[in-house]
């Protein structure tokens, strides 16, 4: 590894185990099949400004159109954006079509886009994920539909994967409404060369992935509907990847006021689940994954955790050990192996390029930490800065090598290949985008609001958009 | 007692320790004339407890009472190779204060 200037260069294949789609509206268009468009629209279906779960539940769906005048979160984290860009776009709004379309970036739908940007952003093999029906359709009522617009986004995701088959990787989603064709679609992906399967751990329709509280209930004799789905995973060697997401009910629930994710509780306190859902999602999934025996049960399944930061794993392993110690005589399921233990030998974990409290703790993420761009999704950011972010901490260049790409290919059985070794320039920009001088000196003055009122005041800085733009009916504004 | 800081130099001060909320509350000190309304509204007896006028979940899933069990010097490791089914006395310290003074030595708070 070495320093281009300030440009970095890296000897080592990056795996971005975490990256998105924005689910484009060609799967619904090209892939449903004519005799089941129908049904799936009735199941989860958007076009650019809408979005219906069952029909008639209205829900975000991703396109462009439905946050306009803002600029598309779930497309915005391409090359060399971050986070004071976003805040100064905001403040910039209403954004014209020209500004919207220019910060949409088309690696989001469009496979050799993403080609181009992945090179910008130092990152060589990639795991796609789609976005919002990950969100959405655990709620969908008929299990025919959902495995017909599964079968749709996996076929989808295949074409789209193999305009550059050493580079790209795509994760299946499953109809998990229905046990039995979500084994069948574990099979077809594993046949078409998918390393993951999805799975998001909430109660959606009361229907929690492993029906902890049934098989926990009976002394583990039941082993609930989802067990041949695990047994599947285990034989076909596809990895169950836990995707969390923020919290939204947008449909049935176990009963009439059941939560269907723990982060509906932030939403209760009226800020913004995206806080912490994802953690929250993926804590309450893991306490009774690793105290529940569930790992002892399925000793060959492969489990990836995404999306809900790492930094708070070495706590929750100790925690889980600690719990397992002390109720030794009294688990109803016996177990050979500490939560850690088997947490080590199972399972790895994404972190993202800010998490630098788990680069700290690299020694507790050397064989288990797998890197996620997460983008194009708006707290998104490229590989450079977590290479550039593990260099000043000072994580071993073995260890960088496994975090940033080595683990995740072992577990995925890809070779590596080395497509970018260095970072390039700065990108060219309109005159309109924020940038430079001004946009350093505009961020670190609306960073500290208290401090720098007279100077916001005085010079007519806002951090927000005109008031205007909140009567919009996208910001709840504008009905009645 | 002693007013002593000790060889450590400086007081410990445990600022989250427990109480296993003695029946003596509901027996003692709660007035007479409030006593039926105390115990319905919620009490203990034993490992029974009473919310709402209702008996609730029991406390125990085993002979083990977890909240008064642990004296000063066990393990993890100690606690979880109890055997459930057995009676294992309870800590006083848990509910009495002189004990509590006594294990308070034991652990240099």
């Amino acid at each position: 590894m070495g320093v281009n200037g300030d440009r970095m260069t890296k000897s080592f294949a990056v795996f971005d185990c975490d990256a998105h789609v924005n689910d484009p509206l060609v799967i619904w268009e090209r892939y449903v099949p004519d005799s089941k468009k129908e049904l799936v629209r009735q199941t989860y279906w958007r076009n650019d400004f809408e979005a219906f779960v069952n029909g008639d539940t209205r829900c975000i769906g991703g396109g462009n159109g439905e946050f306009a005048p803002m600029y598309n979160p779930i497309l915005i984290a391409g090359p060399q954006m971050n986070k004071k860009i976003m805040r100064k776009l905001i403040a910039m709004m209403p954004l014209s079509d020209e500004q919207r379309d220019y910060v949409r970036h088309a690696g989001g739908y469009d496979a050799q886009s993403r080609l181009q940007e992945m090179d910008l952003m130092g990152i060589d093999q990639v795991l796609v994920i789609p976005t919002m029906v990950i969100m959405n359709v655990p709620f969908a009522e008929d299990p025919e539909g959902v495995d017909v617009l599964c079968r749709a986004y996996n076929d989808w995701c295949r074409d789209w994967c193999d305009e550059a088959p050493d580079r790209l990787f795509g994760a299946a989603l499953l109809p998990l409404q229905d046990a039995e064709a979500a084994v069948r679609e574990v099979r077809r992906a594993a046949d078409l060369g998918f390393p993951v399967g999805l799975v998001r751990p909430i109660d959606a329709r009361g229907a929690y992935p492993n029906d902890i509280g049934r098989v926990m209930a009976s002394g583990h004799e039941e082993k609930g509907p989802m067990d041949v789905l695990f047994r599947t995973f285990e034989e076909t060697g596809v990895l169950l990847g836990m995707h969390t997401f923020p919290a939204g009910v947008l449909g049935r629930t176990a009963f009439p006021g059941a939560l269907t994710s723990p982060g509906e509780l932030v939403n209760h306190a009226g800020a913004d689940s995206q806080t912490l859902s994802f953690i929250f999602e993926m804590q309450s999934w893991l306490a009774q994954v690793l105290l529940g025996g569930f790992l002892d049960r399925y000793p060959n399944l492969k489990m990836a955790v995404f999306e809900s930061n790492s930094q708070w794993l070495p706590y929750m392993l100790e925690t889980c050990d600690r719990l397992f110690k002390l109720y030794a005589n009294e688990r109803r399921v016996k177990a050979a192996r500490l939560p850690s233990e088997a947490f080590y030998e199972q399972c790895v974990i994404s972190f993202e390029s800010d998490e630098e409290p788990t680069m700290i703790q690299w020694d507790r993420f050397d064989t288990v930490g797998i890197w996620a761009s997460d983008c194009y999704h708006h707290d998104g950011a490229d590989a450079w800065s977590a290479i550039r972010a593990m260099r000043e901490i000072g994580v071993p260049e073995v260890t960088q090598a496994r975090l940033m790409g080595g683990n995740a290919r072992r577990l995925y059985g890809i070779e590596p290949k080395v497509f970018v070794t260095e970072e390039p320039p700065p990108i060219e920009r309109p005159d309109w985008f924020p940038q430079g001088a001004e946009l350093e000196e505009w961020a670190d003055l609306v960073a500290h609001p208290r401090e720098n009122a007279d100077v916001l005041r005085e010079r007519g800085i806002s951090s927000l958009p005109p008031a205007e733009v909140f009567a919009s009916p996208v910001y709840g504004g504008g009905s009645s | 007692m002693t007013t002593s800081l000790g060889d450590r130099g400086f007081s410990v001060v445990d600022v989250d320790s427990h109480v296993w909320e003695p029946e003596v509350i509901w027996s003692d000190y709660v007035a007479e004339t409030d006593r039926d309304v105390a115990r319905q509204a919620f009490s203990r007896r034993g490992d029974e407890i009473t919310v709402g006028g209702e008996p609730a979940k029991p406390l125990f899933r085993s002979k083990i009472n977890r909240y008064a069990v642990w004296r000063p010097g066990m393990t993890v490791d100690d606690i979880g190779a109890l055997d459930p089914d057995a009676e294992h006395a309870e800590n006083p310290g848990a509910w009495d204060a002189a004990a509590r003074l006594a294990d308070f030595d034991a652990l240099g708070i």
